[in-house]
């Protein structure tokens, strides 16, 4: 259990991580937030690359600065540094060198990625860097696994390769956290989500919606319906738009909701449409966004 | 632990190792094969002349590594400069602190061993061809006095005990101005500002007082104060030209090293033992304020931040004293004023640098009218000894 109290960090006058009091549990968590949310900086706390100014960060039931804690914690950075000269045996000669690394899974990932043995790392592709980066972070043994950025530069085969031995990963004791504007794969891989707002939790919950049970409609209305009528008849409006005849909101769920504007309004089409990971997590941070503006 | 680190930092240096050992190497070949130790003859329009040469300067084997204690630092504090590299070396499982340590001293070792190779190497070479030269039946002379010279083999070990320690004193002085930053840049700019400082000291503003005070205070009085000031003053060149004293004694041309010669009525070898101590002190105990200090949190590591503000000061210091001392060139009121604009302009553009933007902090216009304004006061001084 990775236990984070009261977590502060600046950057001179800019506040990255700002009061942020979560506990993460075993399993995979997915870390969402706008750019310059504090993703990375937290997990850059977590793993111990940054020094807290205020509150505190456990690992277990020790301080995530410590040799004790950083022993069970890989954090795997979006772009990492190899050096120029590094080999792919090198990099395992590297980690081994501090970690315990599974020789057979890393070997067996290089091979299963058709990653080319005998060329330089700098020479190669972006994504092939990403899939290397994931082989040497998946073999390492820790406890806590931290990812950031994880899938960028992925060709969707390979993603599919790297989220099937994540999910391998997910087993026993196992903490990961994955920080990714890539949406639909967090919502494939993740049992829970911590969105980040300005450095502070904005929500948190085991479905990419965080339970706020959160509904979008598609209708024609036969009249002129504005945001404040819906409102005017008890409903929780989130967004609306109208794009020609065709008018999209999301509304907080409550009982009956089409016949509650059927009463009062006549329409053509009355449907209700699947609200997409994406859109789920876009709808989250607006809601985030109109309650931190209130 | 221990053993993970080393072999880790084996795999770390040995590149950069193995190239600078070689530079070393074949410099020291070079200077040894340089040195005359032979007779030889000229001739001019007056006759056929012979004339020995013995130079045997322990200097050029210890300058090469003297060097290096400027570049070891930045590999030392490598990961302060990238903030991929901090990544990857602040998490690793250990206290990083105790990890930058390791690397303190693995560095120093490295330094260490690469200038005792390179010094062994020379010196045995220029001993050999001195005896090679003594068995050939040429007895090597001072080349005007004709006294025969002969070579002292435990003041070559002298030189480069002395040679070890002043190089680790300038290792540990530039490591502690490279803990400050978090640029190589900034390790660059603070370095030399660091150094001009070290090398000019308070001389100059010694002189602001003495330009002013000269016509009021007996210049006994002025010598002794003088005396006192030059003792403090620590400049590198006094340290260096320790090793051409050895030498001296090395080819017999002295009995003893004049630094250690505090006995004599030369108060020069007082000031220069007092400089030769202030310096490796000054080592030791940058030495302990770099492994004592915990290492900082690295989100500034590559980045233009995160610097405190003495480094600020220590930079506009340096570049005022620097100032102060090329102002002084020939007393003359015409070149030191265009000098101090010029001089001012430098300040200017340095502290640009230094802040990547022409946007300077408050804090940075108080040090540099501080500093602009003392440079100004100094003129003044000059004018007034002038007038005198």
């Amino acid at each position: 259990m990775i236990k984070i109290k009261a977590a502060s960090k600046s950057f001179g006058e800019t506040k990255a991580v700002n009061s942020l009091t979560i506990d993460i549990p075993a399993g995979i968590t997915g870390l969402i937030g706008h750019n310059g949310a504090g993703k990375s900086t937290l997990l850059r706390l977590i793993s111990g690359v940054y020094i807290l100014d205020e509150g505190s960060i456990y690992i277990d039931e020790n301080e995530a600065t410590t040799q004790e804690a950083k022993k069970n914690v890989f954090f795997l950075p979006d772009d990492p540094y190899i050096p120029a000269h590094y080999s792919m045996k090198d990099v395992y000669d590297f980690y081994s060198t501090f970690y315990d690394v599974d020789s057979e899974r890393y070997w067996g990932l290089i091979d299963k990625f058709a990653l080319p043995k005998n060329q330089k790392v700098t020479n190669f592709s972006k994504g092939m860097k990403r899939q290397l980066y994931i082989a040497i972070s998946l073999a390492i043994k820790v406890k806590y696994l931290l990812i950031d950025e994880g899938f960028d530069g992925l060709d969707p085969l390979v993603l599919n390769d790297i989220k099937e031995e994540i999910l391998k990963e997910n087993k026993d004791d196992k903490t990961i956290i994955i920080a990714s504007h890539n949406i639909n794969t967090l919502d494939q891989l993740a049992d829970r989500f911590v969105i980040l707002y300005q450095g502070k939790l904005g929500q948190q919950g085991e479905s990419i919606d965080m339970g706020q049970g959160l509904v979008k409609y598609q209708v024609i209305f036969k009249t002129e319906v504005t945001q404040s009528d819906l409102e005017a008849l008890g409903l929780e409006v989130i967004v609306m738009k109208k794009i020609g005849s065709v008018t999209n909101f999301v509304v907080k769920e409550k009982e009956d909701i089409e016949a509650l504007i059927k009463e009062k309004y006549e329409t053509l089409i009355f449907e209700q449409i699947t609200i997409e990971p994406d859109e789920a997590v876009v709808l989250e941070m607006m809601m985030i966004k109109n309650k931190e503006g209130k | 632990m221990v053993k993970a680190f080393l072999k880790y930092q084996i795999k770390q240096w040995l590149p950069a190792a193995l190239i600078f050992l070689s530079a070393i190497l074949g410099f020291s070949i070079i200077a040894a094969t340089q040195f005359n130790v032979y007779d030889t003859y000229y001739s001019n329009p007056y006759g056929t002349y012979m004339s020995s040469h013995a130079d045997f300067m322990t200097l050029f084997f210890v300058i090469p590594s003297l060097i290096l204690a400027f570049v070891f630092p930045f590999f030392v504090y490598s990961h302060r400069f990238s903030r991929k590299k901090n990544d990857i070396i602040a998490q690793l499982p250990y206290n990083r602190s105790v990890f930058r340590n390791y690397k303190l001293v693995t560095g120093l070792v490295v330094l260490l061993l690469i200038f005792s190779l390179g010094y062994l190497f020379g010196a045995s070479i220029a001993a050999a061809r001195f005896y090679a030269a003594e068995l050939g039946g040429n007895v090597i002379r001072e080349e005007w006095t004709r006294v025969p010279v002969s070579l002292n083999g435990g003041y070559i070990a002298l030189a480069y005990g002395f040679g070890l320690v002043l190089i680790a004193a300038d290792y540990f002085i530039n490591c502690f101005i490279i803990s400050k930053v978090n640029t190589i840049l900034d390790g660059i700019i603070l370095m030399a500002a660091v150094w001009f400082l070290l090398f000019i000291n308070i001389k100059p503003f010694y002189n602001m007082f003495t330009n002013v005070a000269y016509p009021f205070i007996d210049s006994q009085t002025i010598r002794k104060v003088t005396m006192i000031i030059e003792a403090i003053d620590f400049s590198m060149y006094r340290s260096v030209a320790t090793f051409t004293e050895i030498d001296k004694v090395i080819l017999g041309r002295a009995e003893t090293i004049a630094i250690l010669d505090i006995s004599s009525e030369n108060p020069a070898s007082i000031i220069r033992l007092i400089s030769l101590i202030s310096h490796i002190s000054l080592g030791i105990c940058a030495g302990i304020l770099v492994f004592v200090k915990e290492e900082i949190s690295g989100e500034f590591a590559g980045k233009n931040g995160g610097r405190h503000i003495s480094t600020n000061i220590v930079l506009a210091v340096g570049i005022m004293a620097t100032s102060m001392m090329l102002i002084q060139v020939g007393y003359q009121i015409a070149i030191a004023s265009i000098l101090l604009l010029i001089l001012l302009s430098t300040h200017f553009f340095v502290t640009v640098i230094y802040n990547r933007g022409f946007k300077l902090k408050l804090a940075d216009w108080i040090i540099f009218g501080s500093c602009g304004g003392l440079e100004l006061i100094y003129l003044i001084t000059i004018f007034i000894a002038a007038l005198h």
